[in-house]
């Protein structure tokens, strides 16, 4: 299959918030309750089209022991896109996400995109991170922010969709090679009301 | 086999611990009931009844409980012999690895859990029972895997890994100028992350055969801290067709993931203790672009590697002289004969 676009995404957060069983469910389809931890980071690659533009998804997905963080800048380092996930049930999972995203700011590549993942949805009873505040703070930095359960499939295949979007959507502001400028008014998001309205200079949606 | 068999028990009851790291590195041990009395042997434990002997009474907790349980709770898979388990087998066993984890930082207090650990003290456990799993995880932690259980990674793991570079440059320079490119970032050299885990977990993580995990283990902990290091030399040059066919450093950890499970483990073993030879240890790390500590295993227990290489010269030396002395008594022998 011809590629026109190839970009790098790295998913980050605490460990076993289901950094790799998203990224599975994503790229194979497949829920597996046992998925052991990462040491190091898997390498995980999937096409997908939007609209007219096929593009190859290079997903990189890391540890998240803390101790591996000083690591992630060789995962991270000229990513066009970041996925940072954080478990629904589990408050500190969530202020990592913040951390991440003040780590990326200063670190990553300036045109880095953002999208947030609140997983584990399938257990919404145990949830300690009030879906408002994720979804503000996504907005606030700019980000869409996700509700997603891997073991379900919820809002899987949204969530690294929107990342390919928000990365096609900067390239062709800033002129970047690309096939269609006009590639992301026709994506059809399906769930719009997880979709946090971004603010962006000349972004749509 | 029975020969070699008995030579093997001869050297656990004389305690001849240089023999069995020769067999270890030359042949592996085969079986688990051979590892249950060398291992050990190879971890310092002489006596396991009275080592650590109260290790299990009282609250099995540590600093690092937490992340240990998260860990453990999706362990005890990828194995063939594990992916055998029955789900209460595996349950049982689960409680096993958490007291063996959890003790080995209770007792171990300056050390830090690390991801990857557990697949160390998975496979005490799996050779051992708890009791020899725990004593066998906690003398790993010590003499082999401290770097990577310090606070940072970048005190000793980090210019450790770095050695990877070093040694593989003098070996094969087309290959480290195809490796280092791939990590190497605005003039910075990173460490070679496509190995980390097999450093880190010594291969526990990424080959599928129990049996030949094993015979990994037979090899590092008969030889040095440093050999998982001196593995991935070995394992990149014997597969320089496929890292040089990479174009991108996300294909290099693919192809790498790929091949540790065909690998011929035995010949890996063979080639990396004649490179510990021509290159040991203690002379690599001179060689190191950032300082390993004093206090890392690195540098502390190269007399004992040593000991294995003076003993295979003394072998040599054997031999030649016998070849030499029967080389005589044959000449004398035409000497007569005339």
């Amino acid at each position: 299959m011809e590629v026109d676009r190839e970009f790098k995404i790295v998913t980050l957060g605490e460990g076993r918030v289901g950094k790799t069983s998203l990224a599975m469910r994503y790229v194979r389809g497949q829920f597996n309750e046992k998925e052991q931890s990462t040491t190091n980071a898997n390498f995980l690659e999937k096409n997908i089209r939007i609209n007219e533009t096929s593009i190859k998804l290079n997903i990189w997905d890391t540890a998240g022991q803390e101790r591996f963080r000083a690591l992630a800048p060789n995962y991270y380092r000229e990513a066009k896109g970041a996925l940072l996930v954080y478990d629904i049930t589990d408050k500190e999972s969530f202020w990592k996400v913040v951390s991440w995203v003040e780590e990326l700011k200063m670190q990553a590549d300036k045109d880095i995109s953002f999208v947030i993942a609140g997983n584990k949805c399938d257990l919404e009873l145990d949830r300690q991170i009030p879906k408002e505040q994720a979804i503000a703070y996504a907005k606030q930095i700019g980000a869409a922010h996700y509700s997603t359960s891997a073991k379900s499939g919820m809002g899987v295949n949204e969530c690294f969709e929107e990342i390919a979007k928000l990365i096609l959507d900067k390239e062709s502001r800033s002129g970047s090679p690309i096939r269609s400028s006009k590639a992301r008014s026709r994506v059809i998001v399906k769930n719009q009301e997880e979709v946090v309205k971004k603010k962006k200079s000349g972004g749509c949606c | 086999m029975a020969d070699s068999q008995a030579i093997l028990d001869r050297a656990v009851a004389g305690r001849n611990i240089v023999r069995l790291k020769k067999i270890c590195i030359d042949e592996g041990l085969k079986t688990n009931e051979n590892r249950q009395k060398v291992w050990p042997l190879l971890l310092k434990i002489y006596d396991s009844t009275n080592f650590m002997s109260n290790w299990s009474t009282g609250e099995i907790k540590c600093k690092d409980s937490d992340i240990i349980g998260l860990d453990v709770n999706r362990s005890l898979f990828g194995l063939d012999l594990t992916d055998a388990y029955t789900e209460e087998e595996r349950i049982a066993k689960r409680v096993d690895l958490s007291n063996i984890i959890n003790a080995v930082f209770k007792f171990k207090p300056e050390f830090h859990y690390s991801q990857g650990f557990h697949s160390l003290c998975t496979t005490f456990l799996l050779v051992g029972d708890q009791d020899l799993g725990f004593k066998m995880s906690y003398q790993c932690a010590q003499l082999f895997v401290r770097d990577s259980l310090r606070k940072s990674f970048d005190e000793a793991l980090v210019p450790s890994l770095m050695l990877f570079y070093t040694l593989l440059r003098k070996l094969d320079k087309e290959l480290a100028d195809k490796i280092e490119g791939y990590y190497r970032f605005e003039d910075e050299l990173s460490v070679p992350m496509f190995c980390l885990s097999w450093v880190i977990a010594w291969l526990g993580h990424d080959i599928k055969e129990y049996s030949k995990v094993c015979r990994v283990y037979d090899f590092f902990l008969s030889t040095h801290s440093l050999a998982p290091l001196y593995f991935a030399v070995n394992i990149v040059l014997s597969q320089k067709e496929i890292v040089m066919e990479t174009n991108e450093i996300h294909e290099l950890h693919h192809r790498c993931e790929e091949i540790v499970d065909s690998l011929d483990i035995d010949k890996i073993c063979t080639q990396s203790y004649n490179l510990m030879k021509k290159y040991p240890p203690r002379e690599l790390i001179k060689e190191g672009t950032k300082p390993i500590p004093k206090d890392s295993p690195a540098v502390l227990y190269n007399n004992e590697i040593e000991e294995v290489f003076r003993h295979d010269k003394a072998d040599e030396v054997k031999t030649i002289g016998l070849g030499l002395v029967l080389a005589a008594f044959s000449t004398l022998a035409i000497i007569y004969s005339d």
